[in-house]
C-alpha cells in the first residue's frame, strides 16, 4: 500500500511537471503580450516596459520556465492578468463551488447509473428503451443543460437557474453552501444551495449515468452467469442478495474505471456548465481567462485539475482493489 | 469480408445488426451525403436576408429565421457541413496515425514497441479537454488549430487499440504460415496483419464521430472554434444563448440537430459492431 502511494504521488510529480510544461511551451509562442493586456491599450510605452522588466518577460525562456516552477513548489501560481489577483487566491475562492457540484453530480450520475443498469436490464429487449438510452448518451451537454434551464426555469419556475445562492452575501466556514447553511444554523441557506445546485448537477450526471450504467449492466450480466452465482442461489440465499452481495461487487471493477473515465472528462462540461448557469465557480473563471487571454490563470486551474484528475484515478484504483482483493495496487 | 460483397451478405449484415441500428447506419449515410452537398440544397441562400427578422419555424421557414432574417434552416444545413466534415476529418487523421503507430508497434516489437507504448500511456493519462482548450487558446481560434488540438490527443486510443490486436494476430496460425512461407515486411503487414484490425477500430471510429463532434461543438460553443461568421452549429447556439427564452430555437435547433447527427452515429457504431461480431 505505502509502496503503491509512493508510486502514485511520484507519478503526479511526474505528470503535473509536464503539464506545466507544455502549457508554459504554448504560453511562450502565443502572440498576446502579457504586460501590454496588464498595462491597458492607453498606456505609454515606457510603462509597458515596467512591466515587462518587472514580469521578468526579457529573461530566456528556460529562466521565466524555472522561476515558475520555483513559485509553483511554494504554491505560487502568479497573478491573473485579469482579476490583479494571485491565481491561488481565485482559485480557493472558487474551487469549494465546483468541488461542490462535481461531488454532488457525480452522486447523482451514480444513482442515475443504478437505475438506467436496472431498466436496461429488464426492458432492454424494446428498442425504445434502447433508444432512449443511446438518445440520452447522445446529447450535447448544452443542449440538456438548455432544455433544463428552459423548461424548469423559465416555463415552470420550479428551480432557479442561475447562480449559486439567492441569499447575498453569505460565506460559510466549509465553502460548502449546501453544509453550511447547517453549520451556521441558517437552514434556509443550504435548502437555496440544494434548489440551486439541483439542475446544473442534473446536467453534469447525465452523462455519467449513461456511460456508468451501460457499462455496469453488461458487466452485470456477464457475472450473472457465472457459476458462484448459480452456487449462491442454490444454496437459498434470496435474489436481492445475490445480485448486491454477490453479483454486484464482482461486477464493480468495470464501471469503477468508467467512472474514474468520466470524473475526469467532466472538467470540459464544467465550463459549459457554469456558463449556461451562470454559477460562479473554476468553470466560469476559466472561460473568462480563455477569452482575455489570461494565461498566469489558465496555467494554474491546469495544475489544479491535473491534480484532481489524478487524485481521482489513485481513489478509484484503490476502490477497484477493495472490491476485488485480487487486484493488487 | 469477402462475403459482404455479395446481396444475402448485406443482408445478414443488417439483419445482424437490428433495425434501429440498421437506421443509424443509413442515417449517417444520409447525413455525410447532406454535408457534402449542403450548399446545393440548402432552399435559401444561408448568407442573405430573405425575410424578417425572429420568424418562429412556420411552412415557409421551416426552422424560422435569425436575427438579421436569415433562412435558419438553410444555415443549420450549412452548419451540418460546417460540423460534420471536420468532426469525419479528425476521425480519419487520428485512424491514420494511431494505426499506423500501434501497427509498427505491434509488428517490430522490442524498443520502438515500448517507446510508442509509453507515448501513448502519457497522452491517456493527461487531461485531454485541458491541453486541447489551452492549445487553441493559445495558437488561437479557428478551424485548423481546433483540429489539430483534437487529433493530439484522439490518436492514442486507436494506437493502443491496433497494437494490441496486431499482438494477437501475430500469434494466429494464418500468420505463421505466411511467415513461414517468407511472407515478410510491409507485405506481411498490410494483407495478413491490418485486415484482421480493421474490425475493431471500425467499431470504435464509428462510435467516436459522436466523441468527436461533441468535443468539436463543445470547444465552438466556448469560442474556441471558427470565427464568428461561420454557422458552425455549437457556435450558433452559444451566440443565440441569450434568447432562449425569447427565441428559443434559435440556440435549441442547432444543439437538437448536433443531437439527432450524434445519435445515429452512436446507433451505427451499435449496429456495426453487432453485426461483426458474428461474422
Amino acid at each position: 500500500m505505502l509502496l503503491y502511494l509512493a508510486k502514485r504521488v511520484s507519478g503526479l510529480v511526474v505528470v503535473l511537471l509536464l503539464m506545466s510544461f507544455i502549457v508554459f511551451g504554448l504560453q511562450s509562442i502565443i502572440p498576446a503580450d502579457p504586460a501590454r493586456a496588464m498595462a491597458g491599450p492607453t498606456a505609454p510605452a515606457a510603462t509597458v516596459e515596467a512591466i515587462r522588466q518587472q514580469l521578468g518577460l526579457e529573461d530566456p525562456v528556460v529562466v521565466q520556465y524555472g522561476r515558475f516552477l520555483t513559485r509553483l513548489v511554494h504554491g505560487d501560481l502568479g497573478t491573473s492578468v485579469r482579476t490583479r489577483q494571485p491565481v491561488t487566491a481565485d482559485v480557493i475562492r472558487y474551487a469549494m463551488g465546483t468541488l461542490e457540484l462535481i461531488v454532488v453530480s457525480t452522486v447523482m450520475g451514480l444513482l442515475l447509473a443504478g437505475l438506467l443498469a436496472l431498466i436496461q436490464h429488464t426492458f432492454g429487449r424494446f428498442s425504445a428503451v434502447r433508444l432512449a438510452i443511446v438518445g440520452a448518451g447522445s446529447t450535447p451537454i448544452f443542449l440538456s443543460a438548455l432544455l433544463l434551464v428552459y423548461f424548469f426555469w423559465f416555463r415552470l419556475d420550479w428551480l432557479p437557474g442561475t447562480g449559486r445562492l439567492s441569499i447575498p452575501h453569505f460565506s460559510g466556514p466549509t465553502g460548502f453552501d449546501l453544509i453550511d447553511g447547517f453549520l451556521v444554523g441558517r437552514p434556509e441557506v443550504s435548502l437555496d444551495a440544494l434548489r440551486h445546485i439541483l439542475l446544473p448537477a442534473f446536467a453534469l450526471a447525465l452523462p455519467i449515468a449513461v456511460a456508468v450504467g451501460r457499462t455496469l449492466s453488461s458487466s452485470l450480466h456477464d457475472v450473472m452467469r457465472q457459476s458462484y452465482i448459480r452456487t449462491a442461489r442454490g444454496k437459498g440465499i434470496g435474489e436481492t442478495s445475490v445480485v448486491l452481495r454477490h453479483g454486484l461487487r464482482n461486477a464493480a471493477s468495470a464501471p469503477l474505471a468508467m467512472t474514474a473515465l468520466q470524473v475526469r472528462l467532466i472538467f470540459g462540461n464544467l465550463l459549459i456548465v457554469e456558463q449556461i448557469f451562470a454559477r460562479p465557480g473554476l468553470g466560469l473563471y476559466t472561460v473568462q481567462a480563455f477569452a482575455s487571454a489570461d494565461l498566469p490563470a489558465v496555467l494554474g486551474v491546469s495544475m489544479v485539475f491535473g491534480t484532481f484528475y489524478i487524485l481521482v484515478s489513485i481513489l478509484i484504483e484503490i476502490g477497484q482493489s477493495l472490491a476485488d482483493p485480487r487486484i493488487a495496487l | 469480408m469477402s462475403r459482404l460483397k455479395t446481396r444475402a451478405g448485406w443482408q445478414s449484415f443488417f439483419r445482424r445488426a437490428g433495425w434501429l441500428e440498421s437506421i443509424g447506419i443509413a442515417g449517417v449515410l444520409v447525413v455525410t451525403l447532406v454535408a457534402l452537398v449542403a450548399p446545393w440544397i440548402a432552399p435559401f441562400d444561408p448568407d442573405v436576408r430573405v425575410a424578417g427578422a425572429y420568424l418562429p419555424p412556420s411552412a415557409a421557414h421551416w426552422f424560422g429565421t435569425d436575427e438579421i432574417g436569415r433562412d435558419f434552416f438553410s444555415r443549420i444545413i450549412l452548419g451540418v457541413q460546417y460540423t460534420f466534415l471536420p468532426g469525419i476529418g479528425i476521425v480519419l487523421v487520428s485512424l491514420v496515425v494511431g494505426a499506423g503507430l500501434g501497427l509498427i508497434a505491434g509488428a517490430v516489437g522490442g524498443t520502438l514497441d515500448h517507446i510508442i507504448e509509453r507515448t501513448v500511456d502519457l497522452f491517456i493519462v493527461l487531461p485531454a479537454m485541458l491541453i486541447a482548450l489551452a492549445t487553441v487558446a493559445s495558437l488561437g481560434p479557428g478551424l485548423f488549430n481546433t483540429m489539430i488540438a483534437i487529433v493530439i490527443f484522439w490518436w492514442p486510443v486507436y494506437a493502443r487499440i491496433c497494437r494490441d490486436e496486431i499482438r494477437r494476430l501475430n500469434a494466429l496460425p494464418h500468420v505463421e504460415a505466411a511467415r513461414v512461407s517468407g511472407v515478410r515486411g510491409p507485405r506481411l503487414l498490410l494483407r495478413y496483419l491490418l485486415p484482421g484490425a480493421v474490425p475493431a477500430l471500425l467499431v470504435t471510429a464509428t462510435h467516436d464521430i459522436t466523441g468527436v463532434i461533441m468535443t468539436l461543438s463543445a470547444m465552438s460553443f466556448l469560442g474556441l472554434g471558427q470565427p464568428a461568421p461561420a454557422p458552425e452549429l455549437g457556435a450558433m447556439t452559444a451566440r443565440a444563448m441569450e434568447s432562449l427564452t425569447v427565441y428559443w430555437w434559435l440556440p435549441i435547433l442547432p444543439a437538437a440537430v448536433i443531437f439527432l447527427i450524434c445519435l445515429l452515429a452512436n446507433l451505427a457504431g451499435d449496429g456495426i459492431r453487432m453485426a461483426l461480431r458474428g461474422a
